[in-house]
């Protein structure tokens, strides 16, 4: 498990009181009674996190965790210089 | 007995919805703990646009319930009469041919009621019987359906009329913060609609008493202890928003075994549904119903676009996808549709509809 994928998984785990071995990365938000208020709080606490800004319509398109987690190395990614043309 | 027709009426001033959650940040500034949760939540409304019934910045000028009020009376009248009129020119009739009318409102008060200043402005006759009903909320676009199928029942000669004048926007509460008053304010929107629903005697032109579907039955389901649900809490300021994150919970608890026992009683089961008109709620209650009743995807896409182009509009909501339906997904002779909406109680209102 990659460094994004854990501390996403810690996060999750803490915005609901769980042990981190509850989550997976499978896990939908509605098994872990996240419900769209969870998630928005859970969007910012992730914006601080990797220090990335989420667009504020994609939250209804994540229904994982592994979505957060490609949503932010996609987001991560944009950010970075590009390499190619450097 | 069958719905014959329905017309419709929105409010002219259109919004996006980042103007709307733009309006409410430069209005309620440092009220607001954390602006972004604001504009994160009306982005995942599944709403689009909306329509109210003053510009926006018109909504701070209104100070207190009577003022707020006053402005749902004059344009509940107003959209009322406009949408009673489009649901009846295209069979030929007038108010005069209406023996009972339904008035639904969850959104102001008055009396007389609304439909009472409209008799007084249309045709109708004077022996019309009123039965306006106010708090059944979101349920009572397919609960007036309901009511007034029952009406036409027992008067299969007469011509029922049910109208409903949603004026969401009017409920917004500058002293609420609330998470449940965020959604409210980027959920609901304003709108009106009328239904005509016609006893079997009653005899229309040809071409226009096939019009609609037949209304073969009805069923309300009243859940117990619910109350916290939905609702208003009714103050000096008006209506304050009870929202409960329970409402998709008691959708998927409820739903299915409800329907199916409906169709059930009336022979039928959830593979000969040919089309879901559902009231427009929000993203979760469609994804509960959607959950609930297994439906295959595009089940409910007249609902899904009703929410995005309109808002949630209350009781009107259901009679804006009865509206759409009628004009462009008529069912094929012989199929059926359920028509359904939830709403305060907590409570469950069906209609099963032949084509």
């Amino acid at each position: 498990m990659d460094d994004v994928e854990s501390r996403i998984i810690e996060l999750v785990a803490k915005s609901k009181n769980l042990t981190a071995s509850d989550v997976r990365l499978d896990s939908t938000f509605d098994e872990l009674q996240i419900d769209s208020l969870d998630k928005i709080n859970l969007s910012f606490a992730v914006e601080e996190m990797f220090s990335i800004e989420i667009p504020d319509e994609s939250l209804n398109s994540l229904k994982t965790v592994r979505d957060v987690v490609r949503g932010v190395e996609t987001l991560r990614a944009a950010a970075l210089p590009d390499a190619a043309s450097s | 007995m069958r719905i014959s027709s329905v017309g419709t009426a929105l409010p002219a001033h259109r919004y996006s919805q980042a103007e709307v959650a733009e309006a409410l940040l430069n209005r309620w500034g440092s009220k607001l703990p954390e602006p972004r949760l604001l504009t994160r939540l009306h982005a995942n409304c599944g709403v689009d646009f909306r329509h109210f019934v003053l510009p926006l910045e018109a909504y701070p000028t209104l100070v207190g319930f009577k003022a707020t009020n006053d402005v749902w009376i004059s344009n509940g009248v107003e959209l009322g009469q406009i949408c009673i009129t489009r649901a009846l020119s295209p069979l030929g009739l007038t108010t005069a041919d209406i023996s009972a009318i339904f008035f639904a409102s969850v959104t102001g008060i008055a009396s007389p009621t609304i439909d009472a200043r409209l008799i007084n402005l249309m045709p109708f006759p004077a022996s019309v019987k009123r039965t306006p009903i106010f708090g059944l909320g979101c349920v009572a676009g397919a609960a007036g359906i309901a009511r007034a199928s029952d009406y036409v029942s027992a008067f299969p000669k007469q011509i029922a009329l049910l109208l409903s004048v949603e004026l969401c926007s009017l409920t917004w509460q500058d002293n609420d913060q609330s998470i449940a008053n965020l959604i409210s304010c980027g959920l609901f929107g304003d709108g009106a609609a009328a239904v005509v629903i016609t006893g079997d005697d009653v005899v229309l032109p040809a071409s226009k008493a096939a019009a609609g579907p037949r209304i073969l039955a009805t069923r309300s389901t009243f859940y117990r202890n619910t109350e916290y649900v939905m609702g208003w809490d009714i103050g000096d300021t008006g209506f304050t928003i009870v929202l409960s994150p329970d409402v998709p919970k008691v959708v998927i608890e409820n739903l299915r075994g409800d329907v199916e026992s409906f169709l059930a009683e009336n022979g039928i089961g959830l593979s000969d549904v040919a089309s879901w008109i559902f009231h427009s709620g929000g993203p979760k209650v469609l994804e509960a119903v959607e959950t609930s009743l297994e439906l295959p995807k595009d089940a409910l896409k007249g609902s899904w676009d009703s929410l995005r182009q309109v808002g949630n509009l209350s009781a009107a909501s259901v009679l804006m996808v009865l509206a759409d339906t009628l004009e462009n997904h008529r069912g094929t002779p012989g199929t059926y549709s359920i028509l359904a909406a939830m709403g305060p109680g907590f409570c469950l209102e069906l209609v099963l509809l032949q084509w």
